[in-house]
């Protein structure tokens, strides 16, 4: 490793951040000249730059909000997420920008033509495609650093558990009621946090969710649930899963850095009909 | 007792008029959320989420005087 040190060092550039302080910059070509040449992932140099207070230049705009430790958690860290649809589609695009250095991508749909007016993933050309899949190429053109292990799956809680073993934080990007009651008791089981989601219309929730705290079980009780909410009568416009899936990374961030205040045991609901959010206690 | 209702969402179209900070009902002493909700117009079993003050009640819950009841239907999408 003290070979890479002093390459990143030579490769960095010297610059100031705003408050006029020395930072050290390393170029996206520099990283992959790097990666290329001691034959280590993108993520290992990018870590290994951290760790020598040297920023990769991609991620600057994160510095002021995570700061070089923030970001180290991010690249070093694991989230699993459960739908790659509506709410998963931007929810991958945003980790992936943020730096987390591995997301487990799991999601049995394929991308259909009703897709289109929401889901990030789904274009023009992505119809028919696996959206696990898709997520996991687009990944590649936004952020290199990032593995995305992509499952085309439907699954069931055993399923879930054992394919999001490993992670550090799940994320629910469902479309449907019981099956996000069997992801959180997967979550109980993994003892992992879970970031819920959802969207229906005008609106949506967010709320995130520790081991043995009641969560969605406080909302819809134990027994019978529906398999669907209003989103049935309401569909779902572009800005809704964008809106709820935005609130969703910024939790996953937070947990993963260790900063900020958790939505936890509390439930945002936001209302862009009417332009009100409302925090709930569950 | 007075409480006041918020209808959310969906909800909304069962009382299309109510004010935006919640409807002001008089009530007997020990209405449940449940017996309340034929009279705010909801359809037998419609689906849905009850705060009470802003915490999450079940529908057997025992109003008492200056309640705030809102009401959620499920949302589910993703």
């Amino acid at each position: 490793m003290t070979g890479i040190g002093t390459r990143l060092r030579t490769l960095a550039t010297a610059t100031q951040n705003a408050q006029g302080e020395p930072l050290a910059l390393i170029s996206l070509s520099a990283v992959q000249q790097l990666a290329k040449e001691s034959a280590m992932p993108i993520r290992d140099v990018e870590v290994a730059a951290l760790q020598e207070r040297v920023l990769p230049a991609r991620y600057q705009r994160n510095l002021g909000t995570i700061g070089f430790e923030g970001q180290l958690a991010l690249l070093r860290a694991t989230v699993g997420i459960v739908g790659a649809g509506g709410l998963g589609g931007w929810i991958i695009e945003g980790l992936a920008r943020m730096g987390v250095g591995r997301l487990i991508v799991i999601d049995g749909d394929v991308f259909e033509e009703n897709n289109l007016n929401r889901q990030m993933l789904a274009t023009e050309g992505s119809l028919g495609r696996p959206k696990a899949q898709v997520a996991r190429a687009r990944v590649a053109r936004v952020n290199a650093a990032v593995e995305v292990v992509a499952h085309h799956l439907r699954v069931d809680e055993a399923q879930m558990v054992e394919l999001l073993r490993g992670a550090d934080v799940l994320v629910d990007a469902l479309d449907a009621l019981p099956t996000r009651l069997e992801l959180q008791r997967a979550a109980r089981i993994l003892e992992r946090p879970l970031v819920h989601g959802a969207i229906a219309g005008y609106v949506g929730q967010v709320m995130t969710i520790l081991p043995g705290d009641p969560g969605l079980t406080a909302l819809y009780g134990e027994g019978h649930v529906p398999e669907r909410g209003i989103e049935t009568q309401w569909g779902n416009p572009a800005a809704t899963p964008m809106l709820v899936a935005a609130w969703q990374v910024q939790e996953v961030v937070k947990l993963l850095t260790g900063r900020g205040e958790l939505l936890r045991g509390r439930l945002l609901f936001m209302d862009t009909e009417t332009g009100a959010m409302d925090i709930l206690w569950v | 007792m007075r409480i006041t209702v918020k209808l959310y969402a969906t909800l909304r179209q069962y009382r299309p008029n109510a004010p935006r900070s919640g409807l002001a009902l008089d009530l007997p002493a020990g209405t449940t959320i449940e017996a309340l909700l034929p009279q705010l117009g909801l359809p037998d079993g419609v689906a849905l989420v009850a705060m009470v003050n802003d915490k999450v009640e079940g529908l057997e819950h025992v109003l008492v005087d200056a309640d705030a009841l809102s009401l959620f239907p499920p949302v589910a999408g993703g």
